[in-house]
């Protein structure tokens, strides 16, 4: 006997069958609308309240109601519509389908329905199947109290450990040599890594942080990283060897306009000629002015500009190319999602065209944490990745070159070198290597 | 830092000793006062003390600051490498400004021009001082937004015509853009915490605004007798419960003629998310305008890429002289923030003719004639 069900019975899930037996007993026939929110992936708590908003304002023009399952999903019933269509792929002319697949089919998996479509009393015996799979009513989540992000804003502030939220990583050139592939770092990334705060966030019961005060937070602990490692308190900050070695630090807009942080940027810039500070273009253009007294600043010290935050998404909105900033730019950091793969049609012919007006030759594809994304970003003329998959290649080098090996596991290596934190970084005992990043090597794709 | 009052003392008692036989300086001159406020931050002023330093190596170099925070740096001798690093400097970090607001004088030659400016720095004294304004902090915030909560702000709702002007040059009221006097707002809940210091608690903040924009406006008597209007929203607040009560609430009359206007950044930054609200609004009627890039950034957000009506940008800072826009662009574009006839008529030349701001107003006869037209026609794209 399944655990679910020795749960009590969901009202809802009674409200319907009441409804079934009244169309079947000739009570007015209904039409009935599920919407199944929990097969989708990446649903917040505010898509199922649009969805509710909108299947609210059909249930009044068609004398329905909405009801809400204790799994999440949503369903109408509501006076019975002949044209309502019986398949989810048919609009009909209410048109609530037709909006429900506009919302919610990006969120969809690929094999999934999005909404179940009945009418009473004809689709009765369909209907109570449904209703028999679905099970009792979950114990209700024990929400605590919401912690207010202000206030672990500014505990984070406080006692945030500085090191352990930031890593580094290799930008490496790819490129096709015959049946091999030949690889080249020509960069190291150091910068805060935002799921770690927001995992550090997540600790504190801040599960979704506003993004305006992730951004604050940010720009905070940029700065006293930077300070850090403007007192020379930060160990394995150095690039990859020269004659390639740059050194990238991806940086909020607010740091990087700050007046201590540029004199830190200089010295950096004095020991690493190829310094390039990496800025979002949603941050550039949210912040004009501020983008502004960072461009100037970075010129000044003749440190190079990178735009990072590109995405498939984003090219389809819009021509960030002709953007001043994204011209300018030394690099450009386009990230890999699986975004890609689903563009189609005019989107597709659009984001490809946008990727040749930002001229490959000078993008990075970020993310690149799969060997489809280096295939897909060697297709496109793009040479530099950054990644897990990079971060793979690099760390299977190391351990064939390591005399220290025995021992570590591919993950472990990967994980010593990416973290700037002193402990983590005493279980390698091999440094030297660790932070040249790899020995040169070419390998079979 | 040093109290400008006797900075000023110190000046001026230099420019006194330039009198005397052979004693001269030269000096640079930068009149903060003069550039844009939103450039005259505490963090823009250090950028221009930076970009002083290589003549403060200089013979005498010493950095005076004015009342009215005129930066003042005199050196003796020549210092002819020093001087050109330090313009090249400024020329950079002014290259966006109208006018530059920097010079080099020479003394004794030039004190009498420089006393003047020394008087003229002195605020009138019937002025009170103004307060030292803090940044905001989040727990500043937290406090404001508690504040907020009981605060009524049903006194600050305003509307900022946006006019259509045609070729007579006469404007006629094509739409209110609905807001809160984020200002008067801020002063009542912090008044002496400078909102926009930090970018970003600042938009934090007026999402807490938006929220209590959309909860105020929603009240049945708000929204009676209305004609069309837009509103500035984060996609946050679309999302939330306020916006889905407010749409709720919305007459039927008004249906097609509410324009929520996204923001260009919030597109950038979560486009999965713009995606969402764009179709959610496009399924409730909503038209759908994206603010505020820079007039030289248009070319890069193209209405129908982004799937909105209307763009709305500012018409600050002004953009380069040999800009074009494309007709199709210039007929969807709302130019905001336009404060001189200048603006207007730089708009004007390039085809645009929907305009917001003080220098953009209705005629008054024109907007007698659409207040009696509200409930019918208005501009539509």
């Amino acid at each position: 006997m399944p655990l679910s069900s020795t749960l009590p019975p969901d009202p809802t899930v009674d409200a319907l069958r009441e409804a079934e037996r009244r169309a079947a007993r000739g009570g007015a026939p209904r039409s009935v609308l599920l919407l199944h929110l929990t097969r989708l992936a990446g649903i917040e708590p505010y898509h199922a309240r649009v969805a509710r908003a909108v299947m609210a304002d059909a249930a009044q023009r068609l004398e329905g109601e909405v009801l809400r399952l204790a799994g999440g999903d949503l369903v109408l019933v509501c006076q019975h519509v002949p044209d309502f269509a019986r398949g989810p792929d048919d609009a009909g002319p209410d048109g609530l389908p037709c909006v429900l697949r506009r919302l919610f089919s990006r969120f969809l998996p690929a094999d999934g329905h999005l909404f179940t479509l009945l009418h009473l009393p004809e689709d009765a015996a369909a209907f109570l199947a449904l209703l028999n799979a679905m099970p009792g009513r979950a114990p209700a989540a024990q929400a605590g109290p919401g912690q207010d992000p202000l206030a672990v804003a500014g505990v984070l502030l406080e006692h945030a450990d500085i090191e352990g939220l930031l890593r580094r990583h290799l930008v490496l050139r790819l490129a096709a040599t015959g049946s091999a592939l030949a690889v080249r770092p020509v960069a190291r990334m150091i910068g805060l890594h935002l799921p770690a705060l927001h995992e550090r966030m997540a600790a504190f019961g801040v599960h979704q942080p506003d993004p305006m005060v992730v951004r604050h937070l940010a720009g905070r602990l940029d700065l006293r990283w930077l300070a850090l490692a403007g007192a020379g308190r930060l160990a394995g900050l150095a690039p990859p060897p020269p004659p390639q070695g740059a050194l990238h630090l991806r940086l909020s807009l607010q740091a990087a306009a700050d007046a201590a942080a540029g004199a830190v940027l200089t010295r950096l810039r004095e020991a690493v000629p190829d310094l390039l500070v990496e800025l979002t273009v949603a941050e550039m253009v949210g912040a004009p002015d501020l983008a502004d007294a960072a461009r100037a600043m970075l010129t000044r010290h003749g440190i190079g500009l990178s735009v990072g935050g590109i995405s498939a998404e984003m090219l389809t909105l819009c021509d960030p190319g002709a953007l001043p900033m994204l011209t300018e730019a030394a690099l450009l950091r386009l990230d890999w999602s699986a975004g890609w793969a689903r563009l189609a049609g005019a989107a597709r012919a659009r984001a490809e065209a946008a990727i040749g007006a930002l001229r490959p030759a000078r993008l990075v594809l970020t993310r690149a944490d799969t060997e489809l994304a280096l295939a897909w970003g060697l297709k496109h003329g793009i040479g530099l990745f950054e990644g897990r998959q990079v971060g793979a290649l690099t760390a299977a080098a190391r351990l064939r070159a390591c005399a220290h090996a025995a021992g570590c596991s591919l993950d472990q290596c990967m994980g010593r070198a990416a973290t700037l934190s002193a402990g983590e970084r005493a279980m390698c005992r091999n440094h030297a290597l660790l932070d040249r990043g790899m020995p040169s090597l070419a390998v079979t794709p | 830092m040093a109290d400008p009052t006797e900075d000023m003392a110190a000046l001026l008692a230099l420019l006194e000793g330039c009198n005397n036989p052979g004693v001269t300086r030269d000096a640079l001159l930068i009149r903060v006062a003069e550039m844009p406020p939103d450039l005259r931050r505490p963090r823009h002023i250090r950028l221009i003390e930076a970009a002083l330093d290589p003549l403060r190596t200089c013979d005498r170099a010493v950095q005076f600051r004015l009342p009215d925070q005129t930066l003042v740096m005199t050196w003796r001798g020549p210092a002819l490498a020093e001087t050109r690093s330090v313009m090249a400097g400024l020329d950079e970090l002014f290259a966006d400004l109208p006018q530059a607001p920097h010079e080099i004088l020479a003394l004794p030659r030039d004190s009498a021009r420089l006393a003047r400016i020394i008087a003229a720095s002195v605020p009138v004294a019937s002025e009170p001082a103004t307060p030292a304004r803090q940044s905001l902090t989040p727990g500043l915030l937290a406090q404001m937004e508690a504040a907020l909560a009981h605060a009524d702000v049903a006194t600050l709702l305003r509307c900022r015509p946006v006019c259509a002007f045609d070729g007579a040059g006469i404007g006629r009221l094509a739409w209110d853009r609905q807001g809160l006097n984020v200002t008067q707002l801020a002063a009542m809940l912090a008044p002496e915490t400078d909102i926009r210091a930090d970018p970003w608690l600042f938009r934090r903040l007026t999402r807490s605004f938006d929220r209590r924009l959309l909860a105020a406006i929603a009240q049945p008597f708000e929204l009676r007798n209305r004609g069309p209007f837009a509103l500035d929203l984060s996609l946050h607040s679309v999302l939330a419960p306020e916006f889905l009560r407010f749409d709720a609430a919305l007459p039927s009359a008004l249906r097609g003629r509410v324009t929520v206007i996204l923001l260009a950044d919030d597109m950038l930054a979560d486009p999965t998310n713009f995606v969402f609200v764009r179709d959610f609004l496009r399924a409730r009627t909503y038209r759908i305008g994206l603010g505020e890039p820079r007039l030289a950034w248009l070319a890069a957000f193209p209405c129908a890429w982004a799937g909105v009506d209307s763009l709305y940008a500012s018409a600050e800072p002004a953009p380069a002289a040999g800009l074009s826009l494309d007709p199709e662009l210039t007929a969807r574009l709302v130019l905001c923030g336009v404060t001189s006839p200048d603006q207007l008529a730089w708009g004007q030349a390039r085809g645009i003719s929907l305009f917001e701001g003080p220098a953009a107003r209705p005629d008054p006869a024109a907007r007698r004639l659409n207040l009696r037209r509200a409930a019918g026609r208005e501009m539509r794209f």
